[in-house]
């Protein structure tokens, strides 16, 4: 009797992995070149050294698909607009809003938490002290989304003209130093560029309390049929389960922070 | 009274106060919203528009990108690119307005110190026969600029110059070199053509490899370097030619990093106005460009006090506070007119408390009855408590009944006439009438009734006085008057008057009536001896037995002191009237007991006048009456006489 069960777990397990390598064996249309937009944010995706995990992962995702993708460099809220209009097939590390689920779809390979970077000087100690403080803007990437608590306090804040927009994070790291904003908010992968431009002793990382969100390819609707999603779907899927995904993150990040934000 | 007006009106005033306040209170907050939702609103517009210039900005480097690469691709084709072929090249790309501003494509190869020698033969056998490095020096590497196109002036161009020598290119290729990407150069104050003005302006840089070596590293990328394609951009011009801009209205700069200064300013919308570097009312905005950082600053230039946001906010103010005025005056007058409206209607409900206080006490204390009847049917609605004591009759007993069902009329006489007075005129004054109490007692009433409209109801009100007790006065008074006050008997009047009547009555029938005239035979001594008291017992009595003597239709009446009058109506003959003489005449002697125990013997003479024969008239009658009874006098007393016609009477005769 057990052994009959235990025979018809192994067949659905079977199942169930020979979905997502099926899947995979089912590669997606590569008849066209397709194409793929980085944008520069920390570990992600350094211009002055054309590399990143979203380097990396590109590279990845194009040997697995067997795809030409065609990479290119531009500011995160004009690969959005280019993801709605169709224009741009893929973008990496998006996360999901409701809007943005209208016109993308979305194959999630890590998730993470965020941050509130502050100067040490404001004495913020806690999220509340930062919103209450009105002479106090935060600086922010045009078009980001984040976590739940990290939206709410952006969007207040836009709401009183408190928040400054900028195209790149080295920007706001510098008019943070200058003073202009007081905080912003960072991802893991923020922290090497923290720590590497000397601004760690003049800043405190405050944690916002929302769970990780996860991040994933971003597959324009538009562009990308529904089947054709489902074949990159199950191919993130498949890049996550054979360690793929793993290994660039844990080139990036120590292992266990690595394994912590990709297995979720 | 005067502190009772003065709290109203304080209370009045704190009411319109009130409204007052609350309704400043409502227009100031509208207006804070409306000044807020306008905040937002040009904070939105603002921002839509740094987002639309900061997406232009980012496009229209993209498209620049898009030429170098195309020089890139020129380089990478394999086939080393001559002078011409560069020429050739840029021409044929036809530079129009989609990247105006961008003075030229020029290159610049990387010329390792060991190979400048031969670089600048090269260069020389182009023709350039002063070509040489700027600035001097010895380096490990140059970078000079051999060729810029389109092709200008060549004064104007400063082929030679070694742009790793100056700080802002050497930044922008080295990071172009090691990244492979396109990148620009901060802000340059001077164009590299030679001689031309000061005008700001950049150069974007892009790396060109060795065909067909490995550029996937950055040792790789720095190792196969062939040079750089520049392209030098003129601000101005470059700003100038982006699509859509609009800077009407708002004041845009941009400047070359995140330092906000005049040294960093790349280009200003409108350089006349102030020239502060920031101003706080900038919205500053970060682009990423090319590897470098530019701040957007925008600001909206159009006045904020005529924009319609604010107009609208500045409008809701002044209506508010004009709105608010007029409620405040209404809410005093509301207040005030209500306060005065209680105080009228306080008044009326007293004057009318009064007035009715004033009817019940009038028609409740009159000693008169008073009665409301319906005009329709007669039914009695309401009774006083006057009509009660009146009649013994409660409200209870009457109201709902028929007046003229009610058993308060003695006589059915009385009843119809009211009734009749009543369906004629509409009204009755002074009726008397006879009324029966509720015990059975009779009373005398003077009758008035006038119409009035009672709840709405047309009805008769009747007032009733009880006269019983005038009544029974005026009736003793006019008895009185006709009677003699001694005997009871009628007086002189009282039987001229019927006598009167009863000569007429036979004058008519053709009767006969006959006058008797009586005097006491010595009453006078009785008078003198027994005194006046005994002789008034005597003349009543001889009232008495005078008038029992005759018939109920007969009149017998007292004329003087002991002389007394008979009228006998209807008689068919003198030997009739002489009958009733002689009764009367031993009636009256008979003894009378004046006294107790004490008897008196009188005797009388009369004398009868008959009509017609003895006279048609009163007097003629009397006359002769008295006449005839003088006669018994002088006969003898103690007898009666007949008139008879002729004769005389001696007035000496000492028996009168």
């Amino acid at each position: 009797m057990y052994s009959f069960v235990g025979k018809c777990g192994y067949f659905l397990l079977g199942l169930l992995l020979c979905n997502a390598a099926c899947a995979a064996d089912d590669p997606p249309d590569c008849s066209r070149p397709l194409t793929l937009a980085l944008h520069v944010h920390g570990l992600l995706y350094s211009a002055d050294l054309d590399a990143g995990i979203d380097k990396d992962f590109a590279n990845a995702l194009a040997r697995r698909s067997g795809c030409i993708i065609q990479t290119s460099v531009l500011p995160r809220a004009r690969i959005w607009q280019l993801i709605e209009s169709g224009a741009l097939d893929f973008s990496l590390s998006g996360i999901a809003t409701d809007e943005r689920n209208t016109f993308a779809a979305f194959a999630w390979y890590f998730s993470n938490k965020y941050y509130l970077l502050v100067n040490k000087g404001t004495n913020v100690q806690k999220l509340s002290d930062f919103a209450d403080q009105p002479a106090m803007k935060l600086g922010a990437i045009r078009s980001f989304r984040y976590s739940t608590n990290a939206n709410r306090m952006l969007d207040n804040l836009a709401l009183a003209g408190r928040v400054s927009y900028a195209s790149s994070l080295e920007s706001l790291y510098q008019v943070l130093v200058l003073g202009r904003i007081q905080g912003m908010v960072i991802e893991p992968f923020d922290i090497g560029d923290v720590e590497a431009k000397r601004i760690k002793d003049t800043t405190q990382i405050i944690e916002f309390n929302d769970p990780p969100v996860p991040h994933g390819l971003i597959i324009s609707k538009k562009s990308i049929s529904p089947a054709e999603i489902t074949k990159w779907m199950a191919l993130v899927q498949s890049m996550r389960e054979d360690g793929t995904v793993l290994r660039i993150f844990e080139k990036y990040f120590p292992p266990a922070l690595a394994r912590e934000m990709v297995v979720f | 009274m005067k502190l009772n007006r003065l709290e109203n009106w304080l209370l009045h005033l704190g009411g319109a106060v009130l409204v007052l306040v609350l309704s400043l209170g409502t227009t100031y907050w509208l207006w804070q919203f409306e000044t807020r939702n306008a905040e937002i609103d040009q904070r939105a517009r603002t921002d839509a528009n740094v987002q639309a210039f900061a997406s232009l900005v980012e496009q229209r480097m993209r498209t620049q990108e898009q030429v170098l690469r195309g020089v890139q691709g020129l380089f990478s084709a394999g086939a080393p690119v001559g002078r011409e072929a560069f020429s050739r090249y840029v021409e044929a790309l036809e530079l129009g307005t989609d990247v105006a501003g961008l003075v030229g494509l020029g290159w610049v190869p990387l010329v390792d110190a060991a190979k400048l020698p031969a670089h600048l033969v090269e260069m020389r056998a182009f023709g350039y026969l002063g070509y040489t490095i700027t600035p001097e020096g010895a380096r490990p590497y140059y970078a000079p600029l051999v060729q810029l196109e389109p092709a200008l002036d060549p004064d104007l161009r400063p082929l030679g110059q070694d742009l790793l020598a100056d700080a802002e290119h050497r930044t922008a290729m080295e990071r172009a070199r090691d990244s492979g990407a396109v990148t620009i150069t901060g802000k340059l104050r001077r164009s590299l053509e030679k001689g031309a003005d000061t005008r700001v302006g950049f150069a974007m840089v892009l790396p060109v490899y060795h065909s067909g070596a490995p550029t996937n590293t950055v040792d790789a990328r720095r190792a196969n370097l062939l040079g750089w394609v520049v392209a030098p951009c003129r601000m101005d011009v470059w700003m100038a030619a982006l699509p859509s801009l609009d800077t009407s209205g708002r004041k845009v700069r941009i400047f070359d990093g995140i330092e906000l200064s005049s040294q960093s300013l790349l280009f200003d919308s409108n350089p006349a106005s102030l020239s502060e570097a920031h101003s706080s009312a900038d919205t500053l905005e970060y682009l990423h460009v090319a590897g470098r950082t530019w701040t957007l600053a925008m600001a909206e230039q159009a006045d904020s006090a005529t924009s319609p946001a604010h107009n609208k906010a500045q409008m809701i103010a002044r209506n508010g506070v004009f709105v608010s005025g007029v409620l405040a005056l209404l809410a005093w007058l509301l207040l005030s007119d209500r306060s005065r409206t209680v105080t009228m209607a306080t008044k009326m409900t007293t004057e009318l408390r009064e007035t009715k206080e004033h009817f019940e006490l009038i028609f409740d204390s009159t000693p008169d009855g008073i009665m409301i009847t319906q005009q329709a049917d007669g039914l009695v609605v309401d009774i006083n408590k006057g009509f009660s004591a009146m009649t013994g009759y409660e409200r209870g007993d009457v109201v709902s009944i028929s007046i003229g069902a009610l058993p308060i009329w003695k006589s059915a006489d009385d009843r119809r006439r009211y009734r009749k007075e009543l369906a004629e005129n509409q009204f009755c004054e002074n009726l008397e009438v006879a009324l029966l109490t509720k015990t059975g007692h009779t009373i005398v009433g003077i009758l008035s009734a006038q119409p009035a409209t009672f709840k709405g109801v047309a009805c008769f009100v009747g007032v009733i006085r009880d006269i019983t007790g005038r009544k029974a006065i005026e009736d003793r008074m006019a008895h009185m008057a006709q009677h003699d006050t001694l005997t009871g008997l009628p007086n002189r009047a009282l039987f001229d008057d019927r006598l009167q009547q009863a000569i007429v009555q036979a004058s008519r029938n053709g009767g006969r009536l006959a006058l008797l005239y009586l005097d006491l035979d010595h009453f006078k001594p009785v008078n003198d001896t027994l005194g006046h008291a005994v002789g008034d017992v005597l003349l009543k009595a001889v009232a008495q037995r005078l008038h029992d003597s005759v018939r109920a239709s007969d009149t017998v009446a007292r004329i003087g002191g002991d002389e007394f009058v008979v009228l006998l109506p209807t008689v068919h003959d003198a030997a009739d009237a002489l009958s009733v003489a002689e009764k009367i005449r031993h009636a009256l002697n008979e003894s009378f007991e004046v006294v107790a125990g004490k008897l008196v013997h009188i005797s009388s003479s009369t004398g009868i006048a008959l009509y017609p024969e003895h006279g048609q008239d009163e007097i003629t009658l009397s006359k002769n009456a008295d006449m005839a009874m003088y006669r018994s006098k002088q006969q003898g007393r103690n007898q009666v006489t007949l008139f008879a016609p002729l004769e005389s009477i001696d007035p000496t005769n000492p028996a009168i």
